[in-house]
């Protein structure tokens, strides 16, 4: 039994496929998964929904994923929530504004299994103080 | 009487006294030597003395070489056999020899050492002649030319350096002017390669970004189906082979795209015009791209200038061009909508539009839609795949065959691309009948 259990994931990523294995993925973890194709859908979905953590994409059409996370601290209810930067973007300048914005991971999506993201959410929803 | 003709006077004066001829022969200003026949010397001028820098009693009956022998130390020297030449030659044909300019260097005295003063002299040789009408003495005339010579010289030294100064000038300038055009050349060159690694850069960033989503689709997708325990329904692991198909697909069109970026940006491209037949290749993007308006259920209809010149172009350009723009029009189409395509000749080339219904192009977004990477946003909502490569490469053929490329579009309507390629090359001017 997982203390995730119904945990709510929000996945912000444009491209379908990879959204949709996420999506699978994840529902079969155990989590409650909504998807945004774009940062403005995000920034909605993040603000009420109020997902127990975001999988965040950067390059996104509408909205990228840095400009949404920028406004997403901007309300009380996004204030808080854990964010982990899931993209293929890997200059040092999108991680260091990432990293300004209080995000708590940074992965590049070709590095990883995603057995791997689904076990850094898993890490940062147990941590102390998650 | 030989000696003067002056009038009374004078005649008078000759008649009541014998001349004294020693006295006027050393008063004259010339400078005169006198050798008797065997070039020994009779007597010379005072003018001539000093001019030697001699004493009278020291010359008198010496041969005349020994007392002007030639400069020791200028082994150019060739001034004793100069006048000996001439000397015998008046001895020879009893007339009067007039030489150039030539150098005979005096000998004098310096600092208790004999020494030699360059000296130049004009030289004429006369004969005097007794009643016999042979040779008595032969008068040997000088004028001291050494400063007229010395003064030449500095002329001719000055122009040389002037010469030597101007020659060196145009070289300088010359060298300048080179250094000038390699430095300018050097920091084209430097600028060139900036730009060069501009674009190697954002090419890298962007081929890294581009290409790992395919990437990442596959590597997920296949972790997924590799694993028995998400014990997959047969439908999804359908889902996830196509997928992995469709992102190696994606990759595979992504890895020609770039290359031809590559190539555009670095200038590379290679192409190979041939008189193209257009609407011959406009059939073959048609039976290309049959399979995806069909399954759109796009209608595509054409409307082609039935006598349309050739065109001097890379057929496979044409095609990536007519491809590009054709299955962007589709794609962005609905089910149902129509796509148009039109070519018709005009006086300085052909002309060809290609009209959608389809979701067009924002008008905020317009001015980047040939921008490498660039989709719009309504593009990628609609299909969210798509490298933002196509027009761009498209643009940059269409430019590099002297073409045009341009567009109407309005958000939700429709655009329509137009395609001006125009007759150049000597194109043939024969139309090709269909």
């Amino acid at each position: 039994m997982n203390n995730d259990e119904g945990q709510k994931i929000l996945i912000v990523e444009d491209d379908e496929p990879l959204s949709d294995v996420l999506q699978e993925r994840f529902e079969n973890e155990g989590f409650r998964v909504i998807v945004a194709k774009n940062g403005v859908d995000g920034l909605l979905l993040a603000l009420d929904e109020k997902p127990a953590i975001i999988l965040l994409d950067i390059v996104m059409p509408k909205l990228g994923g840095l400009d949404m996370l920028k406004q997403l601290r901007e309300y009380e209810a996004g204030k808080n929530i854990p964010v982990i930067i899931l993209t293929n973007l890997s200059d040092s300048k999108e991680v260091h504004e990432a990293l300004a914005n209080g995000v708590r991971d940074y992965m590049v999506k070709a590095d990883w299994a995603i057995a791997d993201v689904v076990e850094s959410v898993r890490k940062l929803l147990t941590a102390p103080g998650a | 009487m030989p000696y003067c003709t002056y009038g009374n006077v004078c005649m008078k004066s000759l008649s009541s006294h014998k001349p004294d001829f020693h006295a006027i022969f050393d008063a004259v200003p010339g400078l005169y030597l006198i050798l008797k026949p065997d070039l020994s010397i009779l007597d010379a001028s005072d003018a001539y003395l000093e001019a030697t820098q001699t004493v009278r009693n020291n010359i008198i009956n010496k041969f005349w070489y020994e007392v002007f022998p030639d400069n020791p130390s200028d082994t150019q020297a060739h001034g004793v056999k100069t006048i000996n030449d001439s000397f015998h030659k008046v001895l020879k044909t009893k007339k009067q020899d007039i030489m150039g300019v030539v150098k005979y260097d005096i000998p004098s005295k310096h600092d208790g050492k004999q020494t030699y003063e360059a000296r130049y002299w004009s030289i004429v040789n006369c004969p005097s002649l007794d009643a016999d009408g042979q040779v008595a003495y032969i008068i040997n005339s000088v004028i001291d030319v050494t400063e007229f010579v010395e003064l030449k010289q500095e002329q001719v030294i000055q122009t040389k350096i002037t010469e030597q100064l101007k020659q060196q000038n145009k070289l300088f300038q010359t060298q300048m002017q080179q250094t000038v055009r390699e430095i300018a050349a050097h920091k084209k060159n430097e600028a060139e390669l900036r730009r060069l690694n501009k674009i190697k850069s954002e090419f890298i960033a962007a081929v890294s970004h581009h290409l790992r989503t395919p990437l990442t689709a596959i590597k997920w997708s296949s972790e997924v189906l590799l694993k028995p325990k998400h014990r997959l329904t047969k439908s999804r692991q359908e889902h996830y082979l196509y997928q992995i198909h469709a992102s190696n697909e994606r990759m595979i069109e992504l890895v020609k795209d770039l290359l031809d970026v590559s190539k555009i940006d670095f200038g590379s491209m290679t192409t190979k015009p041939e008189p193209v037949n257009l609407s011959s290749i406009l059939k073959q993007v048609l039976d290309d791209t049959a399979a995806q308006s069909a399954s759109k259920e796009v209608g595509v209809t054409t409307s082609v200038d039935r006598r349309l010149p050739p065109i001097f172009i890379d057929p496979a350009w044409v095609r990536v061009i007519f491809q590009n723009v054709l299955t962007n029009s589709i794609r962005y189409s609905k089910p149902g909508q129509q796509v148009t395509i039109q070519a018709k000749k005009e006086s300085n080339g052909v002309l060809i539009s290609i009209s959608d219904q389809g979701c067009g192009i924002p008008m905020g977004q317009q001015n980047k839609i040939f921008t490498k990477f660039f989709r719009a946003d309504n593009a990628r909502r609609l299909v969210s795949d798509g490298s933002g490569l196509g027009l761009y490469i498209t643009k940059a053929m269409v430019e590099q065959a002297h073409g045009k490329i341009w567009f109407d579009s309005a958000e939700s309507k429709g655009s329509t691309f137009y395609v001006k390629l125009p007759f150049i090359n000597n194109t043939p001017a024969e139309e090709v009948k269909l």
